[in-house]
């Protein structure tokens, strides 16, 4: 779970880099002006590809926080050892 | 690069210093992941610190090219699809695939090229980069997918003639089709359900291959400038020492012609600017035999100079840079030895060292690519075939020099040396290649972007001087370049380059000369700032104020005409 959470907080820096490691674990839509649904369609690509996932579009009303997104991401991810690219 | 990679990038760009650009996105669909990826590569490129990208409006690539003001860019990235010439041509319209409506979606295609065309001409002279339709064509013909209809042979008619007008102009770029095909498989180009869901229709791998395509236009990677090749068994085929210049090959008929295509390539690269040496451990005699073969492709006038000796190969690079005076990161080696490749590349870290694919045919198309890649020019200048000759007469003059150096006014004098000024602010290719590429006699060492070069051009009180040289060595072509600003009885000269091929005649004093007396101005201000590399211009510098310069300065008429020493050139000067 730590390697998963660690991949899935890479994405969320590279999509926000204003913001903090820590600051995004806590994170939710509503405290992130920047994510919009530009950045959520972004941030959804990103699973697909790091993630080998195939995410559909309604997912987004789902992803409001970080935790969901991590949890999601748990529940469905099949590869977790695939080297950081960072 | 994965998406990833690219926001990292990104990120990682805006922390660091840089010249702010203004880059625009003409595309008609969401930019989306296309964006990302053409930030990333563009700073990855170097640092831009204030990197901006614009867009228009979804669905009206025309009209956002239209609405595009030429002050407001630095450089424009134009993406072309379907749907921008008709969006029946797009998946997220519904307008008709009838046979009836084919004509009519031919007609639209002209129309919006036409559109396209006025609106990229309007941008000139900033550089534009553009790509033409790279998505499959949707079902829309009648025929079977096998068969060209004459619907998609039209279509891909105007896409043709639309080509060749773009290409045509010097400040547009346009992508070669054959370079995606090779990068990015036709059926791994469009992804339907993103471009359904979001209005992004490429792919991820299809965006990343064309943003990499586009930052290299906009932002191109140096140009190698020389490429030093062995002889046995890479230009030609066999050992010169055991079989002799009769017998070496490179012909179809001697099962040698990855040699003669070899040699056919280095003779076009010559002839387009590329200086072309020679190191071999060889017996000189018999290569001058074997370049006499009326045969040769690369002929001996392209090649200089040629190192045959039985010493290191990494010595014989070693002079022909010197000769050549450019260093190790602008030139390529090419041996079918990986042993002396080796030895190469230990003593020249920052040399481009590849391997003739003597044993394999099949890797020459890639190798020859790769040759092209490095040393390809957008478009042709004068001064590109005259680069061997004029450096065979820069050695013939230095040769000369030597032996007057005793009396080198009279050498000068005899030297029958005719010097052309032009001070037109016309686009000029080579004076901006000059500016960027010259590291000796050079002001301050600033390089200009294409886009600030223009603005210098269209500044209303600056000037651009360019000078040619010529004499009985033979001709350099443009070898100076001065801009700078004049206002009132004041004249700021901010760049100054002069190439190195140029140096000991004395033109740098005619320059300051010229400038003297075509603004009539008592004193002149030089931007300097010392470089690593700018001690030739130190030096020159140093003549008229008794000490090194650290900073910028002023020289005045008086110190001028008690320091510059007697000019022999006659003069030529073009507006």
């Amino acid at each position: 779970m730590t390697a998963l959470k660690n991949r899935v907080l890479d994405c969320f820096c590279a999509l926000f880099p204003n913001h903090s490691r820590e600051e995004l674990l806590m994170a939710s839509r509503e405290s992130i002006p920047e994510w919009d649904s530009l950045a959520g369609v972004t941030l959804l690509t990103l699973l697909e590809q790091e993630f080998h996932l195939t995410v559909d579009l309604t997912e987004l009303d789902h992803f409001n926080s970080v935790q969901a997104v991590l949890d999601y991401a748990a529940a469905n991810a099949t590869v977790t050892q695939e080297p950081n690219v960072s | 690069m994965k998406l990833l990679e690219a926001l990292q990038i990104i990120s990682r760009s805006r922390n660091e210093p840089g010249k702010p650009f203004r880059l625009m996105l003409a595309c008609g669909f969401t930019p989306l992941h296309l964006e990302t990826f053409l930030e990333a590569h563009v700073a990855s490129h170097g640092p831009l610190a204030a990197l901006t990208i614009s867009h228009g409006f979804y669905g009206d690539l025309a009209g956002n090219l239209e609405r595009c003001k030429l002050s407001e860019i630095d450089a424009a990235a134009v993406v072309v699809e379907w749907s921008d010439l008709d969006s029946r041509l797009g998946a997220r319209s519904a307008g008709g695939w009838d046979p009836s409506r084919l004509s009519d979606i031919l007609q639209c295609v002209r129309i919006q090229f036409q559109r396209i065309d006025h609106a990229l001409s309007a941008l000139a002279p900033q550089p534009i980069a553009v790509s033409l339709p790279t998505l499959p064509l949707p079902p829309v013909s009648y025929a079977r997918p096998r068969q060209l209809s004459a619907f998609e042979a039209e279509l891909h008619s105007e896409i043709a003639s639309f080509a060749v007008s773009l290409t045509a102009s010097p400040h547009l770029r346009v992508l070669s089709a054959m370079e995606i095909d090779r990068r990015s498989p036709l059926h791994l180009r469009h992804d339907l359900k993103s471009e359904l869901a979001t209005g992004f229709p490429y792919s991820l791998g299809h965006a990343d291959v064309m943003a990499r395509l586009l930052a290299g236009f906009i932002r191109p990677p140096a140009r190698k400038k020389g490429l030093i090749t062995d002889l046995d068994d890479t230009l030609w085929r066999g050992l010169l020492g055991e079989i002799g210049a009769a017998q070496v090959s490179w012909s179809i008929e001697g099962h040698a012609q990855i040699h003669g295509l070899y040699q056919q390539l280095l003779a076009s690269l010559a002839a387009s600017g590329t200086l072309i040496g020679v190191a071999s451990k060889n017996d000189p005699a018999l290569i001058e035999e074997a370049f006499a073969r009326r045969d040769i492709l690369l002929s001996a006038e392209r090649v200089f100079p040629i190192e045959a000796h039985w010493g290191t190969k990494s010595q014989s690079v070693g002079r022909i840079l010197e000769t050549w005076n450019i260093g190790p990161e602008s030139s390529v080696f090419v041996d079918d030895s990986p042993m002396e490749l080796a030895e190469v590349q230990a003593v020249f870290p920052a040399l481009d060292c590849l391997l003739f694919p003597k044993d394999d045919p099949a890797k020459l198309w890639d190798f020859l690519y790769g040759l092209r890649d490095r040393f390809g020019v957008s478009q042709l200048q004068i001064e590109d075939g005259l680069r061997s000759d004029s450096l065979r007469s820069h050695a013939k003059f230095q040769s000369d020099l030597s032996s007057h150096s005793a009396n080198l006014d009279i050498f000068l004098q005899r030297a029958d040396a005719e010097i052309t000024f032009s001070h037109g602010k016309q686009a000029d290719g080579r004076a901006f290649e000059l500016l960027n590429k010259t590291n000796q006699f050079n002001l301050n060492g600033e390089r200009l972007t294409e886009s600030e070069w223009n603005s210098l051009l269209a500044s209303d009180n600056g000037f651009v001087l360019k000078v040619a040289y010529k004499d009985r060595f033979g001709s350099l072509g443009t070898i100076a370049v001065l801009a700078g600003t004049h206002g009132g009885d004041s004249v700021t000269i901010d760049h100054w380059v002069m190439s190195c091929r140029a140096f000991s005649r004395r033109i740098e004093y005619r320059c300051l000369a010229w400038v003297f007396e075509h603004f009539s101005v008592g004193e002149i201000a030089l931007r300097f700032i010392s470089t690593p590399r700018n001690g030739p211009m130190r030096e020159f510098l140093e003549t008229f104020l008794g000490s090194p310069p650290w900073k910028s300065l002023h020289i005045s008429r008086a110190v001028f005409q008690d320091k510059c020493p007697v000019l022999h050139h006659s003069l030529m000067e073009l507006v």
